[in-house]
Order: C-alpha cells, then structure tokens, then sequence
C-alpha cells in the first residue's frame, strides 16, 4: 500500500508541474482534471471518503467544465 | 540579470516554505496536536448525541450547523452576484450569443438513460448523507451537473420549460431561509430548557432519523445545485 501512496503522489507532483508547463490550454485543463481524480483516491487512501466524493464532483466534474467553458469565450479553442 | 533574480526568490521561497513544512508533526502519530480531547469527544459522542452514523456531516450539520450556513450564503451571494452582472434581459435582440448545443443523436439517446441515473445516485448521496460518506454539498454537485449535461444536450427552449427561472430563484432563496429558520430554531430550543417540541434522533442507522440533519441536507443540496445550474447558464449564454 505504500508503494502505491508512492506512486499516486509522484502522479500528482508530476501532474501539478505538467499543468504549468503545458502550452496547449485545453491539455492543461484535462491533465488538472486527472490531477483531480488522482487527489480523490488520495483522499480514498487516507480514510476520508467525504472529500473524496466532494473532490469527485467539484474536482473533476465542475471546475472542468467552468473552465473549458471560459476557454470557450475567450476563444482559447481552436478546431 | 531579471531572470537570475526571479530564480533566487523562487528558491528562497521553495526553501522558507520546506523549512516550515519540515516542523510539522509527522502524519499519523499518536502525540500529535490534532489528536486532543476534541476528537475523542467527537468519536465517541456525535452518534448519541446527533443521531448521525457519519460524524464528518453529524459535525458539519449539528455542532458547526452555522458554519454551513454561511457556506450556502456564500454560494447564494456568488450566484445571486453573478445574475447580477451577467443575466441579460429577453428584449433586447443585440448580439448574437453562441450557446452550448451538441446536435446528436447518439447523445440525445445515451443521456435519456444517464441523465436519471446520475439524479438518482445524487438524490441517493444528499439523503443518505448522515449515514454514509457524502452529504448535501456532493449531493447537490452531481445534480447540477445533470442540469448541465441536460442543457448541453437538449438546448435553452427545452430546458426553459422544465426549469423556469421563476421556480429556481424561488427554491434557491426559500432553501437558504428555510436553513437559518430550522437551524435557529433548533439553536435557541435546543440549550435553553424551553420544552418545544423537538424532531427525535430515531435510531441511527435508518433514513428518518438524525432530527434536522436530513431535512439541512436537502436544504443545502438544493442550493447546491442550483447555484452551479446558475453558474453554468449565465457564463454560457448570459441567458436563463
């Protein structure tokens, strides 16, 4: 189980630094929303499956689409 | 010269905050400041005392019921902010706002069947949330977010007639009220021996029990999820 505690947060380090780094927007938002979901079974790990559900939903699911929402109208999109 | 410069403050700074995170406690010792009196009482009394079989919503609803409260007014001022700045009003035909539509069918037919799914299991959180893990907050998250994809797929017209801003505004400001009412009231009843009658803990472990905790639980999903409803249709097309 430590191993994988290891490995979850060697994830989020390398995720987090991604997020910065990365130069397409869009990419940037989807490597934040698997920061997310790998931040929830962090939570799952350290015995608060509260946060884990509420990161879930708020996390992943409405930052993600506030965000590609806003990427939106400021035309940081292209097809 | 300016590049150098920004790196040594970064690093100073990277260095001032590990140093300060080297004096924390180590996680998960016995001796540790977090583990006080304060959270023994919480373990051993929040089921005799709230009725609630999960003591993160026992204490965030019953013991620091007004520290919730001002988290929904926080949401309810953001939205009603929001709706401010940003509703336009119907009349005026002036610039063409492009909305979030998907034309699909293959979405349209998937979402007929998702869409309850993703209610139920968010009706599902908010209700059993002084039982298992979740509560209004998550609860409320899900089922805004099932507006969201509602209105993604089905468009404005549709979603207009099944969720009129009239009735949204009205639940939203009648949830927060209905809030500071039952919690007040079980606020000023609860320490002063006033002997008026008072909703029974139940058993714990089945849906109806817990007092206030489900009733504040719907109330604070309600607003939840319409808040973030509120969100996602003003930033979207300014309309709703």
């Amino acid at each position: 189980m430590k191993i994988f505690s290891m490995i979850m947060i060697l994830f989020l380090i390398i995720s987090s630094v991604a997020v910065s780094t990365i130069k397409n927007l869009l990419g940037a938002i989807i490597v934040f929303m698997v920061y997310s979901l790998m931040m929830t079974i962090v939570w799952q790990q350290l015995n608060a499956p509260d946060l884990a559900i509420t990161e879930a939903a708020v996390g992943a699911g409405i930052t993600t689409i506030l965000f590609v929402l806003t990427l939106k109208r400021i035309k940081g999109v292209r097809k | 010269m300016k590049k150098i410069l920004s790196i040594g403050i970064t690093i100073t700074l990277i260095i001032i905050l590990l140093l300060g995170v080297s004096e924390l406690p180590k996680f998960g010792q016995y001796n540790n400041p977090a583990n006080n009196e304060v959270s023994h009482y919480y373990i051993e009394k929040t089921t005799k005392d709230t009725g609630a079989m999960n003591i993160v919503t026992g204490i965030i609803l019953d013991y620091r019921a007004f520290d919730t409260f001002v988290e929904s007014s926080v949401l309810f001022t953001a939205s009603i902010i929001v709706l401010l700045l940003l509703k336009k009003e119907k009349h005026i035909q002036g610039i063409d706002n492009e909305v979030t539509i998907i034309e699909s069918t293959i979405l349209k037919q998937v979402s007929k069947v998702l869409i309850p799914c993703i209610q139920i299991f968010g009706i599902y959180i908010i209700f059993y949330g002084h039982l298992s893990p979740g509560g209004g907050f998550a609860g409320g998250t899900i089922i805004g977010t099932s507006f969201i994809l509602y209105r993604i797929i089905y468009g404005k017209k549709f979603t207009d007639k099944t969720l009129p801003y009239s009735k949204l505004i009205t639940y939203l400001c009648g949830a927060i009220m209905l809030y500071g009412v039952l919690k007040g009231y079980s606020f000023i009843t609860g320490g002063n021996h006033l002997n008026l009658p008072q909703p029974s803990l139940g058993t714990p472990g089945s849906i109806l029990s817990g007092g206030f905790l489900l009733p504040l639980n719907i109330l604070v999903g309600l607003i939840v999820a319409i808040t973030i409803y509120f969100f996602f249709t003003l930033f979207d097309g300014g309309e709703i």
